[in-house]
């Protein structure tokens, strides 16, 4: 007997999903061009820094971790709240979430992949481009292009306002001067 | 009437007397230069601090399972900082953070551009210079014999600019 496809989880209840077609609008479903995006951004030394200009959130919070062999995570915004990603993750001092707009991954030449997990938030998502590479002699010219799109999606999730937990701690403690 | 006149009289409105320091500028120069100075110390002092607290980053540090930072990386970014400090004391980075793969950046802004220096191991370094609108460029230097110059150009490469147009995402719902 055939079984029916995992759709993965329903949208949130929302105007916007609402138009897009909810009920039926499942995590499944391919990203829409005027979706946003959200990201996380560990509380850590240098990853938000106001002094930076264009660069607030340090293009390091956009690279591949060892773990992402699939490309970069990113979660729909239609499926999860950034207050609601944001108390999910597991980072000991907390975490931001930055906004980016599908539009501005795609104009990028990045490609946005829907990948439901369960144990993850809803909305999951990933860039297969930006996947986790060892630098070696091999790899070092996909190593920067990687970092490049790092940079550049910084520079558009800096321009958008970022999620900031109430009561996040400094993740230094500062000198006395 | 007699008063309003003598409200006129000069001798009670003498010219004020001005002392006059010869240049004046070096004075205002010397003072600004000091302050740059100070605001530059406490900048080496915090790029110090935060690199001991780094040092001692545990694995999954960023919640993301990255590893503990190893400590050749570290004892190579304290090298380079003490090296950009020696070289450019005035010009501490204005920011510095670990990556992912477990390297330390220190970035400058430099007007509109972005230079990241990614340390990524004993003897090498790569430089990211990145400018709105114009493509990344990508070169390296070695650490020991840095000479202030860069001179290998790995690569340039720029996808599509950003579309500087594009709206901002407000939290305004």
């Amino acid at each position: 007997m055939a079984t029916r496809p995992n759709r993965g989880r329903r949208a949130r209840f929302t105007l916007r999903t609402i138009i897009r077609g909810w009920p039926w609008y499942y995590e499944t479903a391919p990203v829409f061009p005027n979706e946003v995006l959200l990201r996380t951004v560990p509380n850590s030394i240098g990853y938000y820094s106001k002094v930076m200009g264009n660069w607030t959130i340090d293009p390091n919070a956009f690279q591949p971790a060892k773990d992402d062999d699939d490309g970069i995570s990113l979660f729909r915004e239609d499926f999860v709240t950034a207050e609601d990603l944001a108390s999910l993750s597991t980072h000991a001092k907390g975490v931001r979430v930055a906004r980016v707009l599908a539009r501005e991954c795609t104009s990028l030449y990045l490609s946005l992949k829907p990948a439901p997990d369960p144990p993850m938030p809803p909305g999951h998502t990933v860039i297969p481009e930006m996947i986790y590479l060892k630098r070696t002699a091999q790899t070092n010219i996909q190593v920067q292009n990687i970092k490049d799109f790092a940079q550049k999606l910084a520079q558009i999730a800096s321009k958008n306002d970022i999620y900031t937990p109430p009561g996040m701690p400094d993740p230094v403690t500062r000198p006395r001067t | 009437m007699e008063e309003r006149k003598l409200m006129y009289l000069p001798d009670l409105n003498p010219p004020a007397i001005v002392s006059t320091v010869g240049t004046p500028a070096p004075a205002i120069a010397t003072a600004s230069a000091i302050s740059a100075d100070i605001r530059a110390i406490q900048s080496w002092r915090e790029r110090d601090f935060e690199l001991a607290t780094i040092r001692e980053f545990a694995e999954n540090w960023d919640g993301r399972g990255s590893d503990a930072p190893a400590f050749a990386a570290i004892e190579a970014a304290a090298l380079f900082l003490a090296i950009c400090k020696e070289k450019g004391p005035t010009n501490p980075p204005a920011r510095i953070s670990l990556s992912p793969s477990g390297f330390l950046s220190a970035d400058w802004l430099e007007g509109d551009a972005l230079l990241r220096a990614e340390i990524l191991d004993r003897n090498e370094i790569e430089w990211m210079r990145a400018i709105p609108g114009h493509p990344t460029e990508f070169f390296t230097t070695a650490l020991m014999g840095q000479t202030g110059t860069r001179t290998e150009q790995v690569q340039t490469w720029q996808p599509a600019p950003i579309a500087e147009e594009e709206l901002a995402l407000p939290y305004a719902r």
